[in-house]
């Protein structure tokens, strides 16, 4: 049950990578599993790889939950 | 995907090493607790807002709450085509955790190249909402993957290896996952655990689950959870114990080997679910009762194995929500890995954290991990 914590991206770096914001820390990942992802997006991140992307709403709705119950200061496992 | 080397990963590993024996195991998992959120919602905002909850198993994740909140408002259950839907996108889900595990970690334990590319492919495939037409193509194949890609030294022989020397060779004659299984079972077999195996989880329908809880269970269970008040496993192992492969791994101490085998036989089993979805005498991937009045149960067998979710709604809000995953039965305080990850010879601290970290992989932890191995020689 890993929580699905939304991470932006903050920039696009070569080789299908991105550093992406996450809890306050930046992070690189790889962008292999998703297409089309921009700088500004949202994506879901699982050990190192975007899983999905999502709607600028919907992450903000879905950090204000987890930041509402306290969660969002684990990294979980991104 | 390797595991995280940090304290911060949720699920924390431990064993210690002395004198060439492995002589302790201990798991500390600080996993935060997702159900909380869903208390005082609506059953509709909670089945709306649990597949963005988690991100692995959504699709689980939302049938099993959406399945437990109809049990418990006494909603009835989903029609025939639905049904067939949830059946191949629960499949479908499961066969692209399997895949992660099967073309990316496995592999790379041994040094042999990860599949990236393979894998991207098939996860964008599965990722879609699974159409009849296209699962069924996809189904076969996930098929022909299994047996051309990943076990192909299996299928040039008439029939199935009836000597450990036999399944080694065939499985090091073709396919990744063949190579893979090949160097595991060459690495040894294990004594059996001193305390003895963790019993598998048997197969049980939500009637099953639901008269055993009884109740919506407490956060001790959900953490913790047992049956027969033991810790026991759940997931492909479990599944398939009596598949002849798997039986006979586990028969000659080759347990970590025997999940591997049985999690490429899920695969292939999430293939032919994906072509023909509810067959008969097939048991579905999920379902749902009423456990009481105002409160339901739901069941979901994932990759990882048993998921779930019970629900208490009162006046039209949740006032009570368990949910309890796969990775809370297979990571036990006195579960799997830590009657197995202690009690064995080792040469050195390397081999130990090679099979552990192959241990792991095979129970499949559904969160980030760290594994720390101690050495503690005496004089």
């Amino acid at each position: 049950m890993c929580l699905a914590i939304p991470a932006r991206v903050a920039e696009l770096l070569p080789g299908d990578a991105a550093r992406v914001e996450l809890g306050g820390v930046l992070k690189e990942i790889s962008l292999a599993l998703v297409d089309e992802v921009a700088v500004g997006d949202y994506v879901i991140v699982h050990v190192g790889y975007a899983l999905s992307k999502l709607d600028q709403e919907e992450a903000e709705a879905t950090l204000a939950l987890f930041a509402q119950a306290g969660l969002t200061s684990s990294l979980e496992d991104a | 995907m390797m595991p995280h080397t940090t304290t911060d990963s949720p699920l924390q590993l431990h064993a210690r090493l002395a004198n060439g024996h492995m002589v302790d195991a201990r798991v500390a998992s600080a996993r935060p607790h997702a159900a909380q959120l869903l208390i005082g919602r609506s059953p509709a905002e909670a089945v709306a807002m649990v597949p963005r909850l988690f991100a692995l198993c959504s699709h689980a994740q939302g049938t099993a709450a959406r399945l437990a909140c109809d049990a418990a408002l006494g909603a009835a259950a989903p029609d025939a085509v639905e049904a067939l839907a949830i059946e191949r996108q629960l499949a479908a889900e499961a066969a692209q955790e399997h895949l992660w595990r099967l073309l990316l970690d496995w592999p790379a334990l041994f040094g042999i190249e990860a599949r990236r590319n393979r894998y991207a492919e098939l996860h964008r495939r599965l990722s879609r909402p699974q159409e009849a037409d296209a699962a069924y193509t996809l189904g076969g194949d996930l098929l022909d993957l299994v047996a051309r890609e990943l076990l192909a030294g299996f299928f040039r022989h008439n029939r199935e290896p009836r000597t450990l020397a036999e399944f080694v060779d065939r499985a090091d004659s073709g396919g990744d996952l063949g190579s893979v299984l090949a160097r595991m079972i060459k690495l040894g077999a294990a004594e059996p655990p001193a305390t003895g195996p963790t019993p598998l989880l048997p197969l049980r329908d939500a009637r099953a689950w639901a008269k055993t809880l009884g109740d919506v269970p407490d956060l001790a269970f959900c953490r913790t959870p047992s049956f027969d008040g033991m810790a026991a496993e759940t997931g492909p192992l479990a599944r398939h114990q009596s598949s002849p492969l798997v039986a006979m791994l586990v028969q000659r101490g080759h347990r970590i080997s025997a999940r591997l085998m049985a999690k490429v036989i899920d695969l292939a089993d999430c293939g032919s679910r994906l072509r023909s979805p509810l067959a008969p005498e097939v048991p579905a991937l999920a379902d749902a009762c009423p456990i009481a009045p105002g409160c339901g149960l739901a069941r979901v067998e994932t990759a990882r194995g048993l998921l779930l979710h019970v629900v208490r709604i009162e006046a039209g809000t949740i006032s009570d929500y368990a949910i309890c995953a796969p990775t809370e039965w297979n990571f036990h305080p006195t579960g799997s890995f830590v009657r197995e990850g202690m009690g064995w010879t080792c040469a050195d601290a390397d081999t130990a954290r090679l099979r552990l970290h192959a241990l792991i992989l095979a129970l499949d932890p559904c969160v980030g991990w760290a594994l720390h191995v101690e050495e503690a020689d005496h004089a």
